[in-house]
C-alpha cells in the first residue's frame, strides 16, 4: 500500500516531465557508498564513520545537456524524396522539434577537499569546491522565424525571441551537520559559505518582431538586462581604465562577491524495507560587488516600427544615405543599452530539491525512485530517475537506472561504487549510453571520485537487526 | 579462461555498438535532398506625400509652387540678370608725363642759396564711351609717380593731388650725390572721391601737383640742366560710384521662349485643361533713375504652328528709381483671365510661349554706383484648377528584372500589397506592359488593369470631401515572374481620368493640403527542393 503511494505519484510526474536544463545528480543520490551523497541531502551519507576526500579527486562532475533536439527528431523530419527510398530533410518540421524555450547547459564542479565523521547521533561533514555553470536558452520562434518566414499564416504573429545565459563560477565553503532522531529519522543541514569569482547573467534578453498584416511593417521590441561580474577584471564592456592583466593569485584570495547558501534534508526510515528522502538545496545567494558592470535597456519594451524607407514632403530633399544614417540612430535610440558600473547585485542560487524513496527487494537488492526539479527563468524544470540497486559483491555495488528528462524518457544510467579497505571508489553517469544512443541523445554527464573510509556507522545495530531477521527467516540487505 | 571472457565482452560490446550505430546511419546516408519553403515579408515603402512632392517627379515638364491660398500651380519660369555697373564701366588703366625746366627767375634764386618750385599736370581718368565724369570714388588703385632730376643740388619733392578728398600727397628728400637721381612715389586710392572736371579739358581729368625745393650745393652751376620732368600711371582703379554725364545702358534686351512641356511632351495623352493660367513679369533693380522696361511680341505658339498674341500689355511700363544702392525696388506686370486673354489661349494647349524684353538704364546727369544691377523674371503659371480628360504619361524604358530562372525556381508567387489612401480629387492608374525582344508584349503587372489610386470623393465645387482609402493585393506567380523576367523593355504608363460627380465630369481644384499615402510591402514564398 505504501509502495502505491510513492508509485503514483512518481506515474504522475512522469507524465508531465518537462526538459531538464540544470544539474543532475541522479545517480548519486542514492549510491549508498559514496559520501559525497551527503552534497544531495545532508540528512544521507555514505557507509563510513568517518571519510577523508581524496584532495582535488574526491568528486569531478561534468554534465552536458542540449532541451532542442537530438538525431530522432531530424529522422522525424525525414520524408520520401520521389528517387527510390531515398529521404529528403524537411527542414519546416525541424522546427516543431523545439520547445518554446530551450536550453544549452553545461556544468563543471571539482571538489577540492571534503572529509566528515560520526560523533554517536551526531555528523559532520565539511568540503570546499568550485563550481561552474552555464546555461544559454534559445527560443523556438527564433527557427520558426527563419525557417517559416514571417509571411503566409504568421502575419500578425509576434515572434518571441527570448534568449537567456547565464554563465558563473564560484567557490563554496560547506559544513554540515545532521542529528538522528528516535533512531528512524535523521535531520540535517549544511552552511555554505560562497565566494563568487565571475559571473554573466542575461535576463531578460527579449527581443520580438511582429509583422503587421495590412502593410507587412514590422515592429520590433525589446528587453535586455545583462549583469557581469569578476574577480579579474570588468567583463564587458571594454573599459579604457580597467586593468585586464590576468592575474592567476586573484581565482584564490579573498574577494568581495560574498554569499551564504543552505542545504536542508530528511530520511526517515518507515519501516524495515522502506525508507524515504526529501531534501532542498543551493538555497542561497551571493551579492556581487567587485567589477561589476550592468548593461540594460534604457526604453524596456518601447516598439520600433520600420513600415518601409519614408518618402515625405521631408524626406524627398534630403539624400538617402543620410535618410539611413537617421533610420539607424532612431533603431540605437529606441534600443538604447544603458551602461551602470560599480552596481552591486544580488543573485540567487539556483535551487534544487530531490524526493527520494526506497524499497528493499532481497538482501542485495533494493529499487527505487528519485523526483528532482530546478527552477530557472520561473518555470519549474522536474526530472524522475527508477533505479534497481545491486550488491553482487561485498566490496562492490552496482546501480543501474533509466532517468527521464530533457524530454527523453530513455536514459539509461550507471552508478558504480567500491570499497576496498580504506580505499573507495565511485563512478555515476545519468546517461552512460548517451554515445551509443545517438538518435535519442540530448545530454550526458558523470562523477567520479575517491575517498579514504573508515568504518560503518551502524554496523553495531545492523548485527543486531540481522539476528532478529533469521530468526524470523527474513532477508536484510548488508 | 579470463583472457576469453574479456573477449566475448568486447565482442560483445561491438556488436552492440554496431546495432546502435546501424540504424541512424543507415537514415542519414538515404538522405538525398532538402525541401523547405517559407514566407518572407517586408515593407517596403511608406509614401506621404502632398501634390508639391509629386510634381516634382515629373518636375521635367514643369515647375511646381503654392500660393498663399495652397492652390498649387506648374510654372515654367525664367529670370535673367544685368551685368553690374562696376563690370559695365571699368575705368582705363592711363600714363601721363610732365616737364618742368627751371625759369631764369629760378635759376637766379637758386644762385642766391633756394628755390621752390610748383608744377601741374593732368592724367586721365575714364570709364570709357562718352562718359563726362565731374567725380569718382574709388575703393583701391594706385597712381604711381616717378620724378627725374639732373638739376646738382639737394632736393625735396613733394606730390600732391589737390582735387582728392581726403588729401591724398606724398614726399622724398633727395642730397645730391654727384649724379642724376630717379625717384617713385606711389599713392594709393582707398576709398577717396576725385574732382574730375578741374582740367582744361572739363571732364575725366585728375589734376597732379609737383613741389621741389632746391638748396644749393656747393658751387655747382644753377642752369644748363633740362630740369625736373614727372610720369604717371594710373593702375587698376575701381569704383564705388561714378557722377556725370553717363551714357545709356541696356541692362536687359533680348528674346527668350518657354516650351511647354506639358502639352507638348511625348510621353502624355489625353488632356489637362488649366482654366486660369497666368503670365508674370517681375522686374528688379537698385539704380536711383527710373528706368523704361518694354515688353514685346508676347505671343504663343499653338500646336498648328499657328501664333495668338496676348492682349493686356501696356506700354508704358517703368521701374521707379532706388532710394539707396542696397535697397531694390521690385514690380510686376501680372496677366490673368481678367486683364488679357492669356488664361483663354492656354486652354488650347499651346506648345510655346515667345516673348522679348528690354530695360534700360538712360543717358545724362547722374551717379551710378558699382553694385548698380536689375534682374527681370518672366513666368507663365498654370494653377491647378481645371479638368483632367484621360491625361496619361507613358515611357518606355530598357528593362531586366536581374532574377535568372534558377532563382525564379525556387519562387512560388510574390505578392505586392499596396495600402492607398487618396486625399486627392484625381484618380491614377498605373499599369506596366512588358515586351520582349521583338517588341511583342508578353505581360502586364496589374491583371486586370485597375486605378491603383481611385479618386477621393469631391463636391460639385471639384472640392474634396472625403479621402479614398484602400488595402489591395497584386499576386504574381511564377509563371508570370518567368515572364517578366524574359522582357527586355518596359512600357509605364500613368493615367489621370476625369474626375467626376454622379458620373459627371468637373472641374478640379488640388491644394498643397490634399495629401496621398501610399504604403508598399512585398511578400514573397519561397519553396526550396535541392537533391544532392
Amino acid at each position: 500500500m505504501k509502495t502505491k503511494h510513492i508509485l503514483l505519484p512518481s506515474l504522475f510526474l512522469l507524465a508531465i516531465v518537462e526538459p531538464l536544463s540544470a544539474q543532475q545528480n541522479f545517480n548519486l543520490y542514492h549510491l549508498a557508498k559514496a559520501p559525497q551523497r551527503n552534497l544531495l541531502n545532508p540528512a544521507i551519507h555514505g557507509e563510513s564513520k568517518a571519510f577523508f576526500g581524496v584532495p582535488a579527486l574526491n568528486s569531478v562532475y561534468f554534465h552536458f545537456s542540449n532541451s532542442g533536439f537530438n538525431l530522432n527528431n531530424v529522422f522525424d523530419a525525414l520524408e520520401p524524396s520521389g528517387q527510390g527510398d531515398s529521404t529528403a530533410i524537411n527542414i519546416n518540421k525541424l522546427t516543431d522539434v523545439f520547445s518554446k524555450q530551450n536550453f544549452i547547459s553545461m556544468r563543471f564542479e571539482q571538489q577540492w577537499l571534503y572529509a566528515g565523521f560520526s560523533a554517536g547521533k551526531h555528523r559532520f561533514t565539511g568540503h570546499v569546491s568550485d563550481k561552474l555553470a552555464f546555461r544559454f536558452a534559445y527560443p523556438r520562434d527564433l527557427f520558426s522565424f527563419l525557417i517559416d518566414g514571417n509571411g503566409g499564416d504568421n502575419l500578425g504573429r509576434n515572434f518571441g525571441f527570448n534568449f537567456g545565459l547565464s554563465a558563473r563560477h564560484y567557490r563554496e565553503t560547506g559544513i554540515g551537520y545532521s542529528y538522528q532522531w528516535k533512531d528512524h529519522i535523521t535531520l540535517g543541514a549544511r552552511v555554505k559559505f560562497l565566494r563568487g569569482l565571475s559571473i554573466v547573467e542575461a535576463a531578460p534578453l527579449n527581443l520580438s518582431i511582429t509583422t503587421r498584416p495590412e502593410d507587412y511593417a514590422w515592429q520590433l521590441q525589446s528587453d535586455v538586462r545583462i549583469q557581469t561580474a569578476s574577480s579579474l577584471f570588468p567583463l564587458l564592456p571594454a573599459d579604457s581604465n580597467a586593468n585586464y592583466e590576468f592575474n592567476a593569485e586573484r581565482l584564490y584570495r579573498r574577494n568581495n562577491n560574498r554569499g551564504l547558501g543552505f542545504d536542508l534534508g530528511a530520511h526517515v526510515r518507515l519501516s524495515e524495507k522502506l525508507e524515504v528522502s526529501a531534501s532542498v538545496i543551493d538555497l542561497g545567494f551571493i551579492r556581487w560587488k567587485e567589477n561589476t558592470v550592468t548593461m540594460a535597456s534604457r526604453n524596456p519594451n518601447a516598439i520600433f516600427t520600420f513600415d518601409g524607407v519614408h518618402v515625405s514632403s521631408a524626406d524627398t530633399s534630403s539624400d538617402f544615405e543620410q535618410y539611413f544614417r537617421n533610420l539607424g540612430d532612431s533603431l540605437l535610440s529606441t534600443f538604447r543599452l544603458d551602461t551602470m558600473r560599480g552596481n552591486a547585485f544580488t543573485t540567487a542560487l539556483d535551487g534544487q530539491f530531490f524526493l527520494g524513496g526506497q524499497y528493499q527487494l532481497s538482501e542485495k537488492a533494493k529499487v527505487n525512485a528519485l523526483v528532482y526539479g530546478d527552477f530557472y527563468n520561473r518555470r519549474f524544470y522536474p526530472g524522475l530517475t527508477l533505479g534497481l540497486y545491486w550488491k553482487p559483491f561485498r566490496f562492490a555495488d552496482v546501480y543501474i537506472t533509466n532517468t527521464m528528462y530533457n524530454r527523453v524518457w530513455f536514459n539509461p544510467g550507471l552508478g558504480f561504487s567500491t570499497r576496498i579497505g580504506p580505499v573507495q571508489g565511485y563512478f555515476t553517469s545519468d546517461n552512460l549510453f548517451a554515445p551509443l544512443l545517438l538518435s535519442s541523445s540530448r545530454g550526458f554527464s558523470f562523477r567520479f571520485g575517491m575517498n579514504l573510509v573508515f568504518g560503518q556507522p551502524d554496523k553495531k545495530e545492523k548485527k543486531e537487526k540481522k539476528t532478529r531477521e533469521k530468526l524470523r527467516g527474513g532477508n536484510v540487505m548488508d | 579462461m579470463k583472457r576469453n571472457y574479456l573477449l566475448y565482452l568486447a565482442i560483445a560490446f561491438s556488436i552492440i555498438l554496431a546495432a546502435c550505430y546501424r540504424e541512424p546511419l543507415g537514415k542519414i546516408r538515404k538522405i538525398n535532398g532538402v525541401n523547405w519553403s517559407g514566407s518572407y515579408a517586408v515593407p517596403l515603402v511608406d509614401a506621404r506625400l502632398n501634390m508639391e512632392d509629386i510634381t516634382e517627379f515629373i518636375g521635367d515638364l514643369a515647375g511646381t509652387g503654392t500660393y498663399p491660398d495652397k492652390l498649387i500651380f506648374f510654372e515654367y519660369k525664367k529670370s535673367k540678370f544685368s551685368q553690374t555697373a562696376a563690370a559695365a564701366y571699368r575705368i582705363a588703366e592711363s600714363n601721363s608725363q610732365g616737364t618742368f625746366p627751371l625759369t631764369p627767375a629760378e635759376q637766379s634764386q637758386l644762385q642766391a642759396g633756394t628755390v621752390s618750385i610748383t608744377r601741374e599736370f593732368w592724367i586721365a581718368v575714364t570709364p570709357g564711351g562718352t562718359n563726362q565724369l565731374d567725380s569718382i570714388r574709388l575703393t583701391s588703385g594706385d597712381l604711381s609717380l616717378k620724378i627725374n632730376n639732373d638739376i646738382p643740388h639737394d632736393a625735396q619733392v613733394s606730390v600732391l593731388l589737390p582735387d582728392a578728398q581726403p588729401a591724398l600727397s606724398g614726399s622724398v628728400n633727395v642730397p645730391w650725390t654727384g649724379t642724376p637721381w630717379n625717384r617713385q612715389v606711389i599713392l594709393n586710392f582707398n576709398s577717396h572721391t576725385l574732382q574730375l572736371n578741374q582740367g582744361p579739358a572739363g571732364n575725366n581729368q585728375l589734376r597732379i601737383r609737383l613741389l621741389i625745393t632746391y638748396t644749393r650745393t656747393g658751387s655747382n652751376p644753377v642752369s644748363g640742366f633740362s630740369g625736373p620732368d614727372c610720369g604717371a600711371v594710373l593702375l587698376s582703379p575701381q569704383f564705388a560710384w561714378m557722377e556725370g554725364n553717363l551714357d545709356a545702358w541696356n541692362l536687359y534686351a533680348g528674346l527668350d521662349s518657354f516650351k511647354l512641356g506639358i502639352f507638348t511632351n511625348e510621353i502624355t495623352k489625353g488632356k489637362l485643361v488649366f482654366n486660369d493660367a497666368r503670365f508674370k513679369l517681375r522686374w528688379a533693380h537698385n539704380l536711383n533713375q527710373t528706368l523704361p522696361i518694354a515688353l514685346n511680341n508676347l505671343q504663343f505658339t499653338m500646336q498648328d504652328g499657328s501664333t495668338e498674341a496676348v492682349s493686356g500689355v501696356s506700354s508704358g511700363l517703368s521701374a521707379q528709381p532706388s532710394p539707396n544702392p542696397d535697397t531694390y525696388v521690385r514690380d510686376s506686370l501680372y496677366l490673368n483671365s481678367v486683364n488679357s486673354n492669356v488664361a483663354q489661349i492656354v486652354r488650347d494647349a499651346p506648345r510655346l510661349l515667345n516673348w522679348s524684353a528690354t530695360m534700360q538704364k538712360p543717358a545724362g546727369k547722374q551717379r551710378l554706383y558699382a553694385n548698380a544691377n536689375a534682374e527681370l523674371f518672366a513666368a507663365l503659371e498654370l494653377p491647378f484648377s481645371g479638368s483632367v480628360q484621360r491625361f496619361t504619361l507613358s515611357d518606355t524604358a530598357d528593362f531586366d528584372l536581374g532574377i535568372g530562372q534558377d532563382e525564379i525556381n525556387y519562387l512560388d508567387w510574390v505578392n505586392l500589397r499596396l495600402y492607398v489612401e487618396n486625399g486627392i480629387p484625381m484618380a491614377a492608374g498605373i499599369q506596366m506592359f512588358f515586351l520582349d525582344a521583338s517588341g511583342r508584349t508578353i505581360d502586364s503587372l496589374l491583371q486586370p488593369y485597375r486605378f491603383i489610386l481611385p479618386a477621393a470623393q469631391v463636391d460639385i465645387n471639384g472640392n474634396v470631401t472625403a479621402p479614398h482609402t484602400e488595402t489591395y493585393d497584386v499576386k504574381i506567380e511564377r509563371q508570370r515572374i518567368a515572364n517578366i523576367a524574359r522582357a527586355v523593355k518596359s512600357i509605364t504608363r500613368v493615367e489621370f481620368p476625369s474626375a467626376q460627380v454622379a458620373g459627371s465630369p468637373v472641374p478640379v481644384k488640388i491644394s498643397s493640403n490634399n495629401r496621398i499615402a501610399v504604403k508598399l510591402g512585398i511578400q514573397s514564398k519561397v519553396t526550396v527542393k535541392e537533391r544532392f
